[in-house]
């Protein structure tokens, strides 16, 4: 039995879980996923404890073996243990273990902590069940709570399993009509306009060193740009969330301006203050620095487009966020960082991920702002959507179209990533 | 009701020509006219014609422009320069230099700009249209002084690499170098320059125009297609026929574009490279803003398009992808170029 190699490498589960298929709780929660079970020895925590719940549905083995003791192995208590503190901490924090928490020698003695911080409950818990192999009580994790694989998110996320609002079908044709008129049509017009030009034509259009260079510029400056984003705006929505603080309602206003203002103004604006005698950019220059017309200047025009992205995904999760959750972690030991760390974090990283995706596709597509600020020199700092332009003056339809199909893919790659890593820890996450 | 399809720099000239023309019209007794404008970079108008857009007539910064449309739609009659007097072209500017109050660099002449003390400012000529006569105003300046086509496009090359900002358009660049004080030496239009010198007044920038530069055509013509459409023919050959009359071209040296008919023009440009002439202040404009109509205008010589081999060849030998001007840049450092050129010379 092949699901048996992996559950041996974990025997905990086989312990402790056989009550639960007994009570039949878990069937109606997670789908049976037949060719995890198969998987071998990846040694994911997850994977093990999925596939065990997916076991007696397929091995009818272990439902006659009953007697979770039978399968008890004293050399892997040491397991179990972990195991056990690994439960009990994601019940107290709210928080399942990530995967690869128990990989590192680090982890495990933090691990290690938490039970020795949980050793009163444990104690309780062995006394009542009289015997320290057994497991007591297992704190029951239901498998959504605990963070699916990657690929099996993917694999529920194509297959649509919850019951669809009344009037799917309209609502659903009506999405995707909507989609099709507004974004997919144009962009397949322009993946036909840069289909004229051949591959090869295609290929020399895009690695061209000055396409190169304007692609990583582009890419560059706005994954930093979501990043300073993300921190800051993080920050602002904390502020903004839990501060009480005179003109707070004026602040929250300022906060959609660069959503309201022209980039072309926002662009002047910066371009003026940051040029060498402008009113920070002479300070700045004084030190040998150089920020408008150049790198910086671009970074800082797209963190001023981008800045509402971050605080507006993250603001409503955040006021959402009981703060009896950081209470209970404060009583229960542990400190401002560690709450931080691994409560408060974790329930606001996807709406995190989402403005931080944002921002960096605005990033990316942004004009109007940075060809105020950017110096345009090619090479240096000109960045794409420029040097699609540029092409566009020559009356270059084909080469501007393949340059536009080559950032289109790339920016859909990230943004696919960002949603399906949002998506798959939402999942895991956002069930707390 | 007619639509004109202009380039940016043109607001104030169009504006003030489509009034006078409203009240010519009227005084012929052809009825009310209103001639509407809509402006953006030359390029960005005629490809807006290409997809549709209803303009009556075009105004634009490059003949090129025109020979495209006509070229790819059936929108313009590809004789459309010969429908016109002047190529079409009522009128002209030229690329000069633009220098701070007092022009504290010194300069005089296109190859002060090789001087490394002197930092060049110009619009993209691969974003910007108009600015690609900047670029042709250096080549032919350095062609006639250094002999041979290779020679002055390294010292084209050299001016540019040294630009620190290539803005998208010309008032762009304006504003980086007025405003940003950015560079020493701004490559403009001479009517853009004029235009900047009266609106920055304060500033006192002062124009020096250089001994050889280009003559920028500035086409006219009607889309037939439209017209054709919109029975507005008779209108919209009447505005043009009208840009060819002396009221419309004294409307256009107040604006400080040069017509044929002014007598200053007229007057032989004197040799460029005349050692007496250069030294000389009689190049240097300081406040064209309040000089007559045709004072202003400074003779020099002035080389065609067709002296390049027209707008195609020029396109497809400098701008186009992987052209001279995208050359310039193909070498991150200098060190990595001269490595080159040493490279080359062995060979």
């Amino acid at each position: 039995m092949k699901g048996f190699k992996v559950s041996a490498a974990l025997p905990s589960e086989l312990n402790g879980e056989p009550e639960h298929i007994g009570e039949g709780e878990q069937h109606g929660d997670v789908e049976p996923f037949p060719e995890n079970v198969q998987a071998e020895g990846s040694g994911l925590f997850e994977e093990g404890e999925l596939s065990h719940l997916n076991e007696p549905l397929e091995d009818p083995e272990m439902t006659k073996e009953g007697d979770p003791l039978r399968l008890c192995d004293s050399s892997k208590a040491g397991a179990l243990k972990l195991d056990l503190a690994q439960r009990k901490e994601s019940r107290a924090l709210k928080k399942p273990a990530s995967p690869t928490a128990l990989k590192s020698k680090k982890d495990l003695i933090e691990a290690e902590d938490f039970e020795l911080w949980r050793a009163p409950a444990k104690k309780r818990d062995s006394g009542q069940n009289h015997s320290l192999s057994k497991p007591p009580e297992l704190p029951r994790i239901r498998a959504s709570a605990a963070r699916p694989k990657f690929r099996q998110t993917l694999r529920s996320l194509l297959k649509h399993t919850t019951p669809a609002m009344p009037g799917f079908g309209l609502t659903l044709g009506i999405t995707l009509f909507w989609l099709g008129a507004l974004v997919l049509i144009p962009l397949s017009a322009l993946l036909l306009g840069a289909g004229a030009l051949g591959f090869s034509g295609f290929w020399e259009q895009v690695s061209s060193a000055q396409s190169l260079a304007a692609f990583r510029l582009s890419l560059g400056t706005a994954f930093l740009a979501a990043l300073i984003n993300a921190v800051f705006g993080l920050l602002l929505a904390w502020v903004l969330v839990r501060q009480p603080f005179r003109g707070k309602a004026l602040i929250d206003a300022l906060i959609d301006l660069p959503f309201a203002l022209p980039t072309a103004v926002a662009g002047i604006a910066l371009s003026s203050l940051w040029s060498k005698k402008g009113l920070l950019g002479a300070p700045v220059a004084a030190f040998g620095f150089e920020v408008a017309f150049a790198a910086p200047g671009i970074v800082l025009a797209l963190v001023f487009v981008g800045l509402p992205f971050v605080v507006r995904s993250v603001q409503p999760v955040l006021e959402g966020l009981d703060p009896r959750l950081e209470e209970a972690a404060v009583v229960l030991g542990a400190g401002h960082f560690h709450t931080f760390r691994r409560v408060v974090f974790p329930l606001l990283f996807p709406a995190l991920l989402s403005g931080f995706s944002l921002s960096f596709a605005r990033g990316l597509g942004e004009y109007g702002s940075v060809i105020f600020i950017a110096g345009n020199l090619p090479l240096k700092s000109e960045i794409l959507p420029v040097l699609i332009v540029s092409r566009l003056e020559n009356f270059d339809h084909a080469g501007a179209t393949a340059l536009g199909a080559a950032m289109l893919a790339v920016s859909f790659a990230a943004l696919l990533v960002f949603n399906l890593l949002q998506v798959w820890l939402r999942r895991g996450w956002g069930k707390a | 009701m007619l639509l004109n399809a202009s380039y940016d720099a043109s607001r104030e000239l169009y504006r003030e020509l489509s009034l006078a023309f409203a009240d010519h019209w009227r005084e012929q007794g052809c009825g009310e006219v209103v001639i509407r404008h809509t402006h953006g970079g030359s390029g960005k108008q005629a490809r807006a014609v290409l997809d549709g857009l209803q303009a009556d007539l075009l105004s634009l910064a490059l003949s090129h422009d025109l020979d495209t449309i006509a070229k790819r739609s059936d929108l313009l009659d590809p004789q459309w320069k010969q429908r016109l007097p002047k190529q079409g072209s009522p009128w002209f500017s030229t690329v000069v230099m633009v220098v701070r109050a007092g022009n504290p660099k010194g300069i005089r002449d296109f190859d002060d700009l090789l001087r490394p003390d002197v930092v060049p400012l110009s619009p993209s000529p691969r974003i910007s249209g108009g600015a690609r006569w900047n670029y042709l105003a250096l080549l032919a300046y350095f062609e006639r002084k250094l002999g041979s086509e290779e020679q002055a496009l390294g010292a084209v090359g050299e001016i540019f690499r040294r630009v620190p900002v290539l803005d998208a358009g010309a008032r762009g660049a304006m504003n980086t170098f007025a405003r940003r004080e950015m560079g020493d030496v701004l490559l403009s239009w001479e009517s853009e320059a004029f235009q900047a010198q009266k609106q920055l007044a304060e500033l006192g920038l002062e124009i020096v125009v250089p001994s050889l530069s280009v003559k920028a055509a500035l086409p006219v013509a009607m889309v037939d297609e439209v017209v054709r459409r919109r029975g507005s023919t008779s209108a919209a050959q009447g505005f043009l026929d009208f840009l060819f009359t002396p009221q419309a071209q004294q409307i256009a040296l107040k604006h400080h574009f040069r017509v044929a008919t002014s007598p200053a023009l007229e007057a032989k440009p004197a040799s460029p490279f005349d050692k007496g002439e250069k030294d000389s202040l009689s190049r240097i404009r300081v406040n064209g803003g309040k000089m007559l109509p045709d004072e202003w205008i400074v003779p020099l010589e002035l080389l065609e398009i067709e002296d390049f081999g027209g707008w195609e060849q020029v396109s497809r030998r400098h701008f186009q992808a992987g052209g001279s001007f995208e050359q310039i840049f193909a070498y991150k450092t200098e060190s990595e170029s001269e490595a080159l050129a040493l490279e080359g010379r062995r060979k």
